[in-house]
Parts: structure tokens; sequence; C-alpha cells
């Protein structure tokens, strides 16, 4: 009895619906409900309605109506009510099947050894135009000792760079292709003929250290012998804390030219390439608060572009170098967003769940991210749109707890770091055939693809690796590099 | 000696933190309503006019959808603007160090055994009004830094939500995540771990603020 007062009361309460009918009584009882602020008391009913009274006074027709008019609505609402929950559940169901298999074979997959090197899980179901050669294959390059001064430097260098490939195998000419080169003051000018066709493939002047110079030449023998894009002269950015606090630094592929990028005895944190390799996107604490900063490497001039309340970390370049993915929490709640590369304007915001979700790697094409996100429990990754409203597609990988996601330029794999058995691990997942494969059996994590999406980066216990993903064979790169992390391969 | 198995101040762990995120949030405060006074007509056709319209108040309320994966934007409460202080200085981890909440792994879940210590530090928010609290999030270094900046955030936003939820003012409570990098513990056991998943609750200095507006870099 008491509850019909209350109704009638909190009918009293809503500036909606000024007078009438039992329906409309229904209706602002209904709308109190879905409104948890209360109503201040200055908004006065503009009518009131006893409702005992009213009952009071209908007759029995009208009851009989009103009866009817309610166990008619509540009908129709029990009909909605099973409508969206046949459309519900149906859905769910779907969307938690990529879950439940995954789950179960996690177990196994810690206990058994890695496949052979056989079972290539980069290039399965990938028929490719680039050339995919094993150890089996690789193509022969004579190497004319290299002259001039350092000439015996540079000459170890090209060898190293070249074999790094994996595609090639340095010989002493002749060979079917043959370089030659010398090194100068000003550094290195290389030719490369192929002896067959006696066609000059190559015939550059590099600039620069003959270091630099080496490792440019050899790129273009790999990319005109092989196809495959080469990746000596990459450098990887990565975090040290041998300092006592973490900075960033980069160096070559080969280990050589370590330069301490910030001393900022604060923390540094994520560094991420832009596509042309001239801007680094990184978080520090220098503000005291995580902001993202960009370098510019030729000048060394920063500057901090993201520094919205929250945290703003896990910057990501676009493909052309214009806009950041990245995480910000400053609308209560961290979630991945897409902004201006040179700050400022208004963060597009392109994921809202109850987990946190980190760590964009966009697709080369740029119209796709693979982040991670733990909105249903442990970490997995996704893939979405980089316009707002995309529909999140949930990765089916080889492990229930998969993070730091990378694209790779040709746009056919992810690497991620995988949680099996209680260690970090290096994954690959072949976007066409949809299917994962753990690449390392040491432990790893953090890894990022090189330019000829084949080799990865990453760090173990502090120490930076290479990783062929075909041979899954790891080299370390240098030996006495302490407490290093969050590595970035350039491309 | 054989070391405790809990840590005295740490919660036992939870049966269940796979359940639904989000589900530690407190309940909405019940909407009040003014005390009527009880007077009843009551005929039979009435009372079942009656039980219809309060079914339909039910059913309208169960009918509101619970979206999962996809939420609506009135679920947020965004963050204040950021105060012009040095958070490395400018804040006081002391007064509220008891109130330290502790986190399961790779969850973000409050657990039941912490809620009191929000309880204290919402007692303490309205005895001290007007003083703004820093809620720093921390992660154990399993995993990758970057995920364990966003689940440290996380966790510190689940705190501002779970304060705000008992009444507390979100344009006092700010948020800040140090991921892995800070741990309370710095050894590798299961212990260690345990201490560095945490919620710390820090006071902003007296003072720190009023310095608010000089340009920093």
């Amino acid at each position: 009895m008491a509850i019909v007062a209350t109704a009638a009361t909190e009918q009293a309460f809503c500036p909606l619906h000024p007078a009438g009918s039992l329906y409309k009584q229904t209706l602002s009882a209904r709308y109190l409900h879905l409104h948890p602020t209360p109503l201040t008391s200055s908004m006065q009913p503009p009518c009131r309605i006893d409702l005992p009274e009213m009952l009071r006074r209908a007759s029995p027709a009208d009851m009989l109506r009103v009866v009817i008019a309610g166990i008619a609505t509540v009908a129709m609402l029990v009909a909605l009510l099973l409508l969206m929950a046949a459309v519900a559940f149906p859905a769910r169901a779907q969307q938690e099947i990529p879950t439940a298999p995954v789950a179960a074979p996690a177990a196994p997959a810690a206990e058994e050894p890695t496949p052979s090197p056989s079972g290539t899980p980069a290039s399965a179901g990938a028929p490719g135009e680039t050339i995919q050669v094993t150890g089996a294959a690789k193509v022969s390059v004579g190497i004319t000792p290299i002259t001039g001064p350092d000439g015996a430097g540079a000459t170890s260098v090209l060898q190293a760079d070249l074999r790094r490939s994996q595609l090639i195998e340095p010989v002493p000419a002749p060979a079917k292709y043959v370089a030659t080169a010398q090194v100068s003051g000003s550094g290195l000018s290389g030719k490369l003929v192929d002896t067959a066709t006696q066609r000059v493939l190559v015939n550059k002047s590099y600039a620069g250290t003959w270091r630099e110079a080496v490792h440019q030449f050899a790129d273009d023998i790999t990319f005109a012998t092989t196809g495959v894009p080469g990746f000596a002269s990459s450098k990887i950015a990565f975090v040290s804390n041998s300092t006592g606090s973490k900075e960033l630094y980069i160096m070559d592929i080969d280990g050589q030219n370590v330069r301490q990028l910030t001393s900022d005895n604060t923390i540094s944190s994520g560094p991420a390439w832009s596509r042309d390799n001239s801007m680094l996107a990184y978080t520090s604490y220098k503000s005291g608060y995580p902001d993202v900063y960009i370098i510019r490497l030729a000048s060394g001039q920063r500057s901090r572009v993201a520094y919205f309340p929250g945290i703003n970390s896990g910057a990501a370049f676009s493909p052309d170098g214009t806009r950041l993915a990245l995480t910000l929490s400053k609308d209560g709640n961290p979630e991945l967003y897409i902004m201006s590369a040179a700050g400022g304007g208004n963060p597009v915001r392109l994921t809202r769940t109850r987990g946190a979700e980190t760590s964009p790697s966009w697709s080369p094409t740029g119209d796709r991210i693979v982040y991670c996100s733990d909105d249903r429990g442990s970490p997995q990754l996704f893939i979405t749109t980089t316009t707002a409203g995309g529909t999140p597609e949930k990765l089916t990988l080889n492990s229930t707890f998969t993070t730091e996601p990378d694209w790779s330029p040709d746009g056919r794999k992810i690497t991620y770091t995988l949680r099996s058995g209680g260690v970090f691990q290096i994954g690959v997942y072949d976007v066409a055939s949809r299917t994962s494969a753990q690449a390392t059996t040491g432990g790893g994590q953090d890894s990022t693809w090189a330019r000829d999406s084949r080799h990865v980066v990453y760090t173990n216990n502090g120490q930076v690796f290479l990783l062929d993903t075909v041979t899954r064979q790891s080299t370390l790169i240098r030996g006495d590099l302490k407490g290093c992390g969050e590595v970035a391969i350039s491309k | 000696m054989q070391a405790p198995t809990h840590h005295p101040r740490l919660p036992a762990p939870p049966p269940q933190h796979h359940a639904a995120p989000g589900q530690a949030l407190p309940s909405r405060p019940p909407v009040p309503m003014a005390a009527a006074p009880s007077r009843c007509g009551g005929s039979s056709a009435g009372l079942l006019a009656l039980v219809a319209l309060l079914s339909l108040v039910f059913l309208a309320a169960c009918a509101t959808p619970q979206k999962k994966g996809n939420l609506q934007d009135d679920m947020l409460v965004p963050m204040p603007a950021r105060l012009d202080i040095n958070p490395d200085t400018d804040i006081d981890y002391g007064i509220l160090r008891g109130e330290t909440v502790y986190f399961a792994f790779d969850s973000s879940i409050i657990q039941a055994s912490e809620r009191g210590k929000l309880a204290r530090v919402l007692e303490w928010m309205q005895a001290n009004p007007r003083r703004p609290l820093f809620l720093a999030g921390h992660a154990d270094k399993r995993g990758t830094p970057e995920y364990n900046r966003g689940l440290a955030e996380r966790r510190a936003q689940a705190v501002r939500m779970y304060l705000i939820g008992l009444g507390a003012e979100g344009e006092l409570l700010h948020t800040i995540s140090y991921g892995e990098e800070r741990p309370a513990a710095q050894g590798d056991s299961e212990q260690d771990f345990a201490l560095n998943r945490r919620v710390e609750v820090g006071v902003v200095r007296e003072g720190a603020v009023q310095r608010q507006g000089q340009p920093r870099s």
C-alpha cells in the first residue's frame, strides 16, 4: 500500500509528464528509475495526481480497460525482452567462441617443444611476391675486399650484414653477383654486377661514416639480389636503466654506435619510430606526469605532444607520419585515441571498454590498428579501424595472455608477446591464415619487425636479440648491454 | 622461522577475479524518495492495475541494456584538469599509506578486503575538504612495461570510480600510473609481487597547488 503513494510521489517529481493518465504515470515512474540523479526540489510538479483517488473514481469499465491495457503492455514488453534476449545471447555466444578453443591448447603448448623450423610460420598460407628463401637456398654474392682506409673493417661489416639477412651467403669472388667498393674520406662508392649478364645492378656513392655507408650498400645488394628490403642500415631504439634511471638509446643493428638520447633522470619508455625514421615518439615522466614526446633525430629537437590528464603513452606513428595512435585516460579510462603528430587538436577516441587498451600498431596501409585490451579479463589482441566507430575483432592466438603487438611492414604478420607456462615468449600471427606460432623458447618480449618482415628484434633478461622468425634462431646483438627493454627497430 | 603465507596488509586471494570487470564498483546510491502519506483506495481491480504498473516499471528497468564491450559515455567520469605541480615532489604518500589498495595478478578489481580502506579515504576527504588526492597505480614487473602502465592506470581509475561511487568528488581525484617502474618491494617472490600490485593514495602537499599558473616545461 505504501508503494501506491510512492508511485504517486515519484510522478510529482517528473517534469516531463505534467498531467494525466495511468499510462503517463508509468512512464514517469520509469523515467525516474532510469535517472539516478535526483531531480531538485525546485522542480515543482505542474500538477499533482492523487492515484488512489483516481482509482476510487474510476468506473469498473475504466478499470477493465486499464487492466487490459496494462496486461497488453506487459505482454508487449515481455515479447520485446524475449526478442532482445534472442538477439543478445547468440551474439554473445559467437563472441565467446574464439576465446574457448584458445584456452584449451594453451596449456599443452607450453610443454610441447616448438615445431622444427621447416614449418615456417611466417610464410605459411601467404604465397608471396617477395622471395622466401630459407637456409637451404641462399643467394651467393662474391665480395671483393674493399679498398681504402678501414677497407678491412668495411669488408667484414659488409659480410656480416649480408649474412644477417639470412638470404645471402657472402663468398669470395668470382660468383654470379660480385660486389666491389672503395672507402674514401667522405664515404663509400659501391658497385654490384651480375656477371652472367654483365648488368650493373648497383652503382652508388654513399655519404657518411664508412659504417653507415657499408650498411646502406648491404641493403642495396640485398634488395637487388633477393627483392627483399635489407635492414642492415636499421637502427634499434631501446630503453636501459644502466645509469640508474630509464633512459632512451639508439644503436646500429650490429650493436655499434650506441648513443644515449636522453639524460632526464626519470622514466623514459616505449620508443617508436616514424616510418621515415626521422622521428622517435616515446613516453617520459620528465614533467612528473607520463607524457608523449617526439624527438627529431637530425636536430635533436624534442617536443611534448600529448599531455592530457591521466596517462599519455604508447604512441605509434601512422604510416604517413602525420598522426599518432596512443593510449589516453583523460576521459576516465585508458582507451585508444588518434591525434595529430604535431600535437594539439582534439584526439579521436577509437575504443570504449571497461578494460585498458594499450600498445597500438598500425597496419602498413594505415586503415587498421592492432592493439592490446584486457577488457575480457586477460590481455588479448584486437584489430579495429583507424576511424571512430569500428567494431574490434579479437585475434585467436596461442595464448590467453598476449600483449605488445607489432604489424609487419608487408602487412602479413603480427608479432607479439605471449605468456606461456608463466614465461614470456615471442609469437607470430599470420594475418591471412589466422594462425599463430611461438617463435622463441628461451623467453622474450617487446618484439618489433625489421624492414624485411622476417626478422624481429626483442629483449630478454635485459638484453637485445635479433630473431629470424623463419629459422627461429635468435642472435644476441651485443653482449655487454645491461638492463635493456622496450626495443624498436627502425623501418 | 616460517614466513607467513600472507602479508598482514594484503588481501586474501580472491576466489574469482575473472568475473566481469567493473563488478566491484559500488551500486549507485538509491534515489532519495520523499516520504509520502500512505493512503490506500484498495479495490482488487486497483490492486491488479498496480501490479501491472509495478511489473511494467520492473520490466522497464530490466530491459535497460547492459552493454558489455561497448559502454555508454555516461559511465565515464572525465579526469580533472592537471594540477600544475610535479607529482614526483609535491605529493605526500605518507598520510594515507595505510589505505594502499592491493590487487590480484592482472586484475584491476577492488577486492572486498580493500573496501574498508576506501571508506576511510572518503572519511579523510570529508574531514579535509578541497584537498586533491593522487591515486598512483602500480603493477608487478611481470609482463611488458606498456601493458603494465595501462593496467596500473586502470587500477587507479577503478579506485577513483569506487570513491566517486561512495560520494567523493571526481574533481579532487587525480590518477597517475607508474606501471612496473616503481616497485614497493624489490624482490622476485610472489610476496614481493603482491606488494607491488597496488594503488597508493597520495595527498597533494599544502601550498603546492597555490603555485599553479607558473609554466612548467
